[in-house]
């Protein structure tokens, strides 16, 4: 990926096998990998790059553990190493929005005393007809978790970047206030191409540093 | 250790808590190669029944449908083995709560070992299960057993990690299955990967065991994004051969597991069968008895330090400037690689990953009115240091641990350390210096993790692969360590490296061969056109500062 990128987000997709996971990433991850159409070539196709504000570009890594979530070690492995990730549940099916607190506090558990951060997603959206959960539902479990409540269909193609760019949103805010920071040895965030213009304004370039 | 508990395992005289409290770690008491080689017999039988179209998208992600509870009962299988042995690893790492730091660490120590003799016999499977368990939270998290953890051990155990990166679309794990699947042997290029003892033995053919869920998300995500049928409703073809493909390597190594012969170990898989399961909750609770959460949460292995500026000198009173400023950083790595290529450990990526950390710019900021637990250090690096100290050589040598994370604060303080000082401490068997090409202008420095066995052909090898350049030209050049503003030390040139290296300093230039010192000669320009000009227009613009040297300053 040439783009330059001033920060890359590791991001999880979670929630039940049947949810659509696979379906809103390859949405949302569409032009590079319609192109790619080949999962075992070794291309970074999961990934895409939003502008969080201008001049600041973020480099979301995305994590599908779709077909593996069984191997629990292993998407256990994911959760330490992302710094965010949508929790999803499909709208038409009551027990994946039950199973979303248990996604939670595992990931939390998991994570712990470092911080994840999630927007909820109720997926599936365009079918209403088999709508087993309602916006107001979603909505309060939302409030009550603290997340932010988006409703996606990736068939056609309802708030999905803004899903992810709500996310994104987030985890930047997050690092803002030093919520979140870079670490090594953690792929959570990771510092990219960066000028340093952006949190330096520039009468502030003279400072008592000079060794 | 557990020697004694031989009897107790063959003895069915169990049933009471103690007796599986010492089951789990009867582990030490079965060698590492005996242990591979029974989880591989497992593993290559499930593996052989597995029914390959199962794994395709359209049948495996149906798994949890109501009423397809039994589906592809030969994937569940595999992955409920997988499974078990990574819940026996957490187990066996944290059943016995009582252990020592130094008793812990030979379990972790043994199932790295187990993993090894995996890797050689090409067990993908229990190889990734085995390591993945020891990155699970409750075994991660425990930094003093991590420390007892001997070196050369811990290299081996990241170097097994890095397989299954997923650095490019897990392309490590892909290249060496693709490399090894129907190879008969594994190619263990690493040399402190010992090879089992089946190698030793001529004309013994190895099967290889796949870790399975790389294919099942890769047939999982070509099914949902490519299309059953093309416009005109025909079948499409291209999908369907792309699937064929990956059925058909399962199918060839599944042809190729039947070259594994091995011998049943009765008292191991009777022991790995009886253990007794934890579930996450439960060790997680374990965990935190044997290293109290409180007690880990103060370490940066949990906490996820933010302090990591190594010239921060900025002085107590509160000023709105920002501590960290273009000038006032050694300009070392440009930061704009995406993905550290680090060849050290990524923990030790040292100073590249900290210095230019705008981050660390923001928290510079807000430490000033808030007071985060993280940042705490932040402030006392300001206050011990001298507003002009040199940027701390102890800021750069790590130290003798190798736990993940797991010094880094240390680096943080800055204080000024007298220059006779040795760097590092005096157990401490590597150390990382900062390399730099000598070319004009040339004062990117490189940082690099000195090991005490390393001779000087192969750290000149490592920075230049570093600086972009051609490792093969290693030949021509050589290593001069800058010892202060007018000495220098040419590092002969199969010395050893970290011996022989003055321990004052810790920046070096790469020189070419024959060419004098610069302080003696004119700038002819640059002798490495490899380096790209835009890239030192980017140092350039993000430094800010006359370029030099960053001693000069």
């Amino acid at each position: 990926m040439d783009t330059i990128w001033q920060y890359q987000f590791r991001i999880i997709l979670l929630g039940d096998s049947t949810v659509g996971k696979s379906s809103l990433l390859k949405r949302f991850t569409d032009g590079s990998f319609s192109e790619v159409q080949d999962p075992t070539v070794g291309v970074d196709f999961y990934a895409r790059v939003l502008e969080v504000e201008p001049g600041c570009r973020i480099k979301l890594q995305l994590w599908d553990t779709a077909g593996q979530e069984r191997f629990r070690s292993i998407t256990r492995s994911y959760y330490r190493n992302s710094v965010g990730g949508l929790l999803m549940f499909d709208v038409t099916n009551r027990k994946s929005f039950e199973s979303v607190r248990e996604w939670l506090t595992e990931v939390n558990n998991h994570v712990y005393p470092s911080k994840t951060i999630f927007v909820l997603v109720g997926h599936k959206s365009d079918l209403t007809d088999d709508r087993d959960v309602s916006r107001e539902e979603a909505e309060k479990l939302a409030e009550a978790l603290d997340l932010n409540y988006i409703e996606t269909s990736a068939k056609n193609n309802t708030n999905v970047d803004l899903a992810f760019m709500k996310l994104t949103e987030c985890i930047y805010d997050s690092m803002k206030v030093g919520e979140i920071s870079l670490e090594d040895g953690w792929d959570g965030v990771k510092r990219g191409f960066n000028p340093q213009v952006l949190e330096q304004p520039k009468e502030e370039k003279q400072s008592d540093c000079n060794c | 250790q557990g020697h004694d508990r031989d009897e107790l395992t063959q003895t069915e005289e169990n049933g009471t808590k103690c007796q599986h409290k010492q089951e789990a770690d009867d582990i030490l008491t079965f060698m590492a190669d005996v242990t591979a080689s029974q989880l591989t017999m497992i593993d290559a039988e499930l593996f052989m029944k597995v029914v390959p179209y199962h794994c395709l998208g359209s049948i495996w992600s149906q798994r949890d449908k109501k009423g397809k509870e039994n589906l592809a009962p030969t994937i569940r299988a595999t992955v409920r083995q997988f499974n078990k042995l990574t819940n026996c690893v957490i187990s066996s790492c944290l059943s016995n709560t009582k252990l020592r730091p130094q008793q812990r660490a030979r379990i972790l120590e043994k199932w790295i070992r187990v993993a090894e003799e995996c890797r050689a016999l090409k067990n993908f499977s229990s190889l990734y299960a085995i390591i993945s368990a020891l990155q699970c939270n409750s075994v991660h998290r425990l930094k003093k057993t991590w420390e007892e953890i001997p070196r050369d051990v811990f290299r081996s155990y990241n170097e097994l990690s890095e397989i299954f990166s997923e650095k490019n679309n897990y392309s490590q794990s892909r290249e060496l299955l693709m490399k090894e699947g129907t190879s008969k042997f594994a190619t263990l290029d690493k040399k402190h990967l010992k090879r089992p003892k089946e190698h030793k033995v001529p004309n013994v053919v190895q099967g290889t065991v796949p870790y399975l869920g790389t294919f099942l998300t890769d047939l999982v995500m070509l099914d949902t994004a490519v299309k059953d049928y093309v416009e005109n409703g025909l079948i499409n073809f291209e999908k369907r051969r792309k699937e064929f493909e990956i059925i058909a390597q399962i199918k060839l190594l599944q042809k190729a597991c039947k070259n594994y012969s091995f011998e049943k170990h009765p008292d191991f898989l009777n022991w790995f069968y009886r253990l007794e399961t934890l579930s996450e909750a439960d060790s997680y609770k374990l965990s935190c008895e044997v290293e109290p959460l409180a007690e880990a949460t103060s370490t940066p292995l949990k906490t996820r330090p933010t302090l990591i500026i190594t010239h921060c000198n900025d002085p107590p009173s509160g000023q709105n400037s920002p501590t960290v400023s273009s000038g006032g950083l050694a300009p070392w790595d440009i930061p704009g690689s995406p993905t550290p290529d680090s060849d050290c450990h990524p923990e030790f990526a040292g100073p590249k990953e900290h210095s230019l950390n705008p981050i660390n710019v923001l928290l510079c900021k807000v430490a000033r009115h808030t007071k985060f637990p993280s940042v705490s250090s932040l402030d006392s690096a300001g206050i011990d240091s001298s507003p002009n100290c040199p940027p701390s050589p102890t800021s750069l040598s790590p130290t003798s641990s190798f736990v993940k994370g797991h010094r880094r604060s240390a680096s943080c303080g800055a204080t000024y350390v007298p220059p006779s000082t040795p760097i590092g401490s005096p157990q401490s068997d590597c150390r990382i210096i900062r390399v730099r090409l000598d070319v004009a202008n040339g004062n990117l420095y490189k940082s690099i993790l000195v090991y005490s066995q390393d001779k000087t052909p192969a750290i000149i090898e490592k920075a230049l692969e570093k600086h972009n350049q051609n490792a093969n030209a290693a030949p021509s050049y050589e290593l001069v360590q800058l010892i202060s503003e007018d000495k220098e030390f040419t590092i002969p040139h199969n010395a050893n490296v970290f011996y022989a290296m003055n321990s004052t300093s810790v920046d070096f230039i790469l020189r070419r061969k024959g060419y004098p010192s610069p302080k003696l000669r004119i700038e002819h320009g640059s002798p490495f056109p490899k380096i790209k000009s835009k890239g030192m227009k980017i140092a350039k613009a993000l430094f800010d500062r006359p370029f030099g040297g960053t001693e000069d300053s």
